[in-house]
């Protein structure tokens, strides 16, 4: 899978948030992002694309963005991108403790994980684009 | 022994010591628990041995508000509405006697200590088993869910047969010496004494036209949450607004339990965790048992909720192959929820669980949710029931939460992501609901006599000798607990107070 132009800007901005701590991402065809912790982004992307269709807070994905980026500058410098999922499992179980959700289709997610699955649907949307 | 009141002669005079008027569970258990007490006690039930539909359509009567049902919640028969009850049983919890700051009009006068003693009994003649509702003795068949947090708790119901009361213990009544059973008999007045401080009398009539009077030291009124509410309100000879009614208070908070289909479904990614006990009647050492999950008592006093019970209807296998795109089912989502949630391999086929939740769920006490006379009568030329229902849209969004924290508490389970089926923005009288038939409140319990139609020994304030039975003297509506076990073991408790002496 190649890097869109959203995984770059993705990258850019963690990078400027966490001055190079997880400079992995930016490495081109090391994967995408933050949305690897996903096991399918697929389907993730498609509850992101309900998430963009419904058009209410948080279907924004510069939020959503923000909020990642703000979750993964709490983690250690050198983190592997192997450690990306169990952190994010955590995040998102933390979210559904305190009561941090999104509602799409009546269903019930972890405000991390729409946010996931937002970018996860902004990414599919522009490889499209780009295949296209 | 039974007595068709139709073959009574017209302007007959009973004496007796005890007059229950009412022969369902209520009525029929205390008639029982008070054989050999020295007492003569005179059970006088509307309808006879057997439905009869000139006697059900005395129930007949006016809705406003929210849509009911009168003539088919109740049964008017012997054993009344045990003649059609579901056996569902539980206690009363502790905190639900507790006054809650932020529902007005909670806290009765006794407490679940008051009740505990006579529980037991209850259960062996409701035909349950031992009475222990706590979790450790159903997880002795498999482990719970293990839901995480203090929110949500697992917890379970007992089930009767059903014991329909008239049937298993018609024997005991009619082999009684000292009860004597007056079938047919419709009480149309509660007589109060000149002084309006005691009863005098019962004026009864029978569908055939006779009428005669029934005198006693004691009367029991015991027949259901809105007749016992429209009777006093009937019995106006001495006081016009009605009687036990100085405060306006007969009548008023109604309550139900609306009951729901299914409000979410939820998709869980470890199958094998759901005990069977959840989603159908499981043995229990010689009981039934079925396992629901309800709101602690401390995340209600956090969040100012009301509760509610949700209970597990049954659940279909869910095929899901992370990795593939999902086709458009009937259930948006629900295969990517899945792969987002299980972790597991992609191009692997695994199995989930999707399961259905219903729930009953509490209302809150509303005095303006209320049973008054109708300017219809029936046949017996007493005023029909007038019932406005009302649900307010606080209890609707008690409900709405409820749902949305058992979806956070599913999610931080971390098996399982929930969706809500119930739309967001329904009205109570729109939705898709039944009810439980659990008529409530309309003679609510309070140590204040301006607060409450009895006190907390079932006495009806400023009538030294008339008690009244069931569930219309709940003050709150006891999460969507039904109500039969604890009407059972009031009576007991009352029957106690009798043979001490104490009423």
């Amino acid at each position: 899978m190649s890097w869109s132009r959203r995984d770059i800007l993705i990258g850019a901005g963690l990078s400027a948030a966490l001055g190079g701590a997880v400079l992995w991402r930016l490495t081109p065809g090391q994967g995408p992002g933050p949305t690897m912790a996903l096991v399918d982004r697929a389907a993730a992307a498609r509850i992101g694309r309900r998430l963009l269709d419904a058009a209410r807070p948080p279907a924004d994905g510069n939020a959503a963005q923000k909020r990642i980026d703000t979750l993964l500058a709490t983690l250690p410098a050198q983190t592997r991108p192997a450690d990306l999922r169990p952190a994010f499992a955590d995040w998102i179980l933390a979210d559904f403790e305190d009561g941090r959700m999104v509602e799409v289709d009546g269903w019930y997610l972890a405000r991390t994980e729409a946010d996931l699955a937002i970018l996860a649907a902004l990414q599919a949307g522009e490889n499209h684009t780009k295949l296209q | 022994m039974f007595i068709d009141a139709r073959q009574l002669d017209d302007g007959s005079a009973i004496a007796c010591d005890v007059a229950i008027i009412g022969a369902g569970a209520f009525g029929i258990t205390l008639a029982r628990a008070l054989r050999g007490s020295g007492r003569d006690v005179v059970l006088i039930e509307s309808g006879g041995l057997d439905f009869e539909e000139d006697t059900q359509a005395l129930y007949e009567g006016v809705t406003q508000g929210i849509a009911y049902n009168l003539d088919t919640a109740r049964l008017r028969y012997f054993g009344g509405s045990t003649n059609h009850w579901g056996g569902w049983c539980r206690p009363i919890e502790a905190h639900d006697f507790e006054a809650r700051a932020w529902v007005p009009h909670s806290g009765w006068p006794v407490s679940r200590a008051d009740l505990d003693p006579f529980y037991p009994e209850a259960q062996q003649i409701c035909e349950l088993g031992a009475f222990d509702y706590s979790m450790e003795n159903l997880a002795r068949l498999a482990p719970p869910l293990g839901l995480p947090g203090d929110k949500v708790a697992d917890g379970f119901f007992q089930f009767s047969p059903p014991t329909r009361f008239g049937e298993r213990y018609r024997d005991d009544i009619a082999d009684a010496s000292d009860i004597r059973c007056l079938l047919n008999a419709n009480v149309t007045e509660i007589v109060a004494a000149h002084d309006a401080a005691s009863i005098a009398r019962l004026d009864v009539a029978t569908l055939t036209g006779k009428r005669f009077t029934v005198t006693a030291k004691t009367y029991v009124l015991a027949t259901g949450g809105i007749e016992n509410a429209r009777l006093l309100l009937a019995s106006r000879s001495v006081a016009p607004a009605g009687l036990a009614n100085g405060h306006d208070l007969v009548g008023r908070y109604f309550m139900e339990h609306p009951i729901f289909g299914p409000v979410a479904s939820w998709i869980c990614d470890a199958p094998e965790r759901i005990a069977p006990y959840y989603g159908t009647y499981t043995a229990l050492d010689g009981a039934v048992a079925r396992g629901c999950l309800f709101m602690t008592p401390e995340h209600m006093a956090r969040e100012g909720r009301l509760n509610t019970i949700f209970t597990f209807t049954p659940n279909d296998d869910v095929r899901y192959l992370p990795g593939r795109p999902a086709e458009d089912g009937p259930i948006p989502l629900e295969t990517e929820m899945l792969t987002l949630l299980s972790g597991v391999e992609q191009g692997l086929e695994h199995t989930g669980k999707r399961v259905y939740m219903g729930c009953g769920t509490e209302q809150a006490p509303n005095p303006d949710s209320r049973v008054t006379l109708a300017h219809e009568v029936d046949a017996l030329g007493m005023p029909r029931t007038n019932l406005a229902w009302q649900l307010s849209e606080g209890d609707r969004e008690s409900l709405m939460a409820n749902i949305a924290t058992l979806a956070a508490t599913m999610g931080a389970w971390g098996h399982a992501r929930l969706r809500r089926i119930l739309p967001a923005d329904f009205a109570w009288n729109d939705v898709d609901m039944f009810w439980a038939h659990h008529h409530m409140g309309t003679t609510r319990m309070a140590a204040d006599p301006a607060r409450g139609v009895v006190d907390a020994n079932l006495r009806v304030h400023g009538l030294g000798n008339l008690f009244i039975g069931g569930s219309s003297v709940w003050t709150t509506g006891c999460g969507a607990t039904n109500p039969t076990l604890s009407i059972v073991a009031f009576a007991l408790r009352l029957a106690q107070r009798m043979r001490a002496g104490e009423a």
